[in-house]
């Protein structure tokens, strides 16, 4: 059997949630033998740009702190930073770099304004990908 | 970890893709497959019109048997749930998912929404919003 996946990527923003779906991106790799890419997405708009140099600076410890704790597990992984929209970004560079399969925090759906700020990205990535996606909860 | 996978199928032609993605993860990562087929019942304007859904209750079970035998194939064993449900067939599946504690839902973006223009079928969208557990979207 040929393996499932073997390029992930990870889009991770830096919130409370991060923890728990770097874990999980981990445990899967770990099983299926993938490599992550971690991706932190600069969401700049056109008036910052000015502070678009310090933002990406200040940002690049995000990817990079769990593609330490990729390693410390073994598990083969990059860190990546791009500026642009979130959504929008993941999704081209997941095409453009075949991965195969995106893995997401998804919104919980209880919650309406929880849904608003974590699964907006989530859901437009799920709805324009074009490699499966995994919305983990 | 992911243990209790819950793969919903609907006899399309993604059917058998869907089924065997989901064997090779059990393969892969463990745990064990439940098959879900929901009927889609229309959703009757007058209570009183007479409506029989044993005929769409059989059809599904057929889809329901083809998709098991498919993964005894693969030298695995799952269950099946028939269900039916009036309007958007995501939420049974998303009701079944919570009671019955399964920990992954394992679904294609498309099934039988057949036009290029919808990327994501409601049923899949349904899915993906309501479920409390993970979910896994498949692609062509």
């Amino acid at each position: 059997m040929s393996k499932l996946f073997q390029r992930v990527l990870v889009p991770v923003d830096g919130s409370r949630y991060m923890s728990g779906i770097v874990a999980h991106a981990i445990a899967i790799a770990k099983k299926m033998g993938c490599s992550l890419t971690f991706l932190y997405v600069v969401n700049v708009e056109p008036a910052m740009s000015l502070e678009l140099e310090k933002h990406k600076t200040s940002s690049t410890r995000i990817p990079e702190e769990c593609t330490r704790k990729a390693a410390a597990e073994d598990v083969s992984a990059s860190s990546r930073i791009e500026v642009g929209s979130p959504a929008e970004t993941i999704v081209e560079m997941a095409v453009r770099e075949r991965f195969d399969l995106i893995i997401i925090i998804g919104s919980r759906g209880y919650s309406r304004l929880k849904t608003l700020f974590v699964g907006s990205v989530a859901d437009e990535v799920m709805e324009q990908a074009s490699c499966p996606v995994l919305l983990v909860k | 970890m992911v243990e209790k996978i819950l793969v919903a199928v609907d006899g399309s032609q993604t059917m058998e893709r869907t089924v065997r993605f989901a064997c090779d993860l059990v393969k892969v990562m463990g745990g064990s497959l439940t098959l879900i087929h929901v009927v889609d019942v229309p959703v009757m304007i007058q209570p009183n019109l007479p409506f029989d859904s044993a005929p769409l209750m059989r059809a599904g079970e057929v889809i329901l048997r083809t998709a098991q035998k498919q993964v005894e194939q693969n030298g695995l064993k799952a269950d099946i749930i028939l269900e039916q449900q009036g309007g958007n067939s995501g939420h049974k599946i998303v009701e079944v998912a919570g009671e019955k504690g399964f920990t992954l839902i394992v679904m294609h973006a498309r099934g039988h929404s057949k036009a290029a223009r919808i990327l994501l079928g409601s049923v899949c969208h349904t899915v993906a919003h309501d479920a409390s557990s993970s979910v896994l979207i498949l692609r062509p």
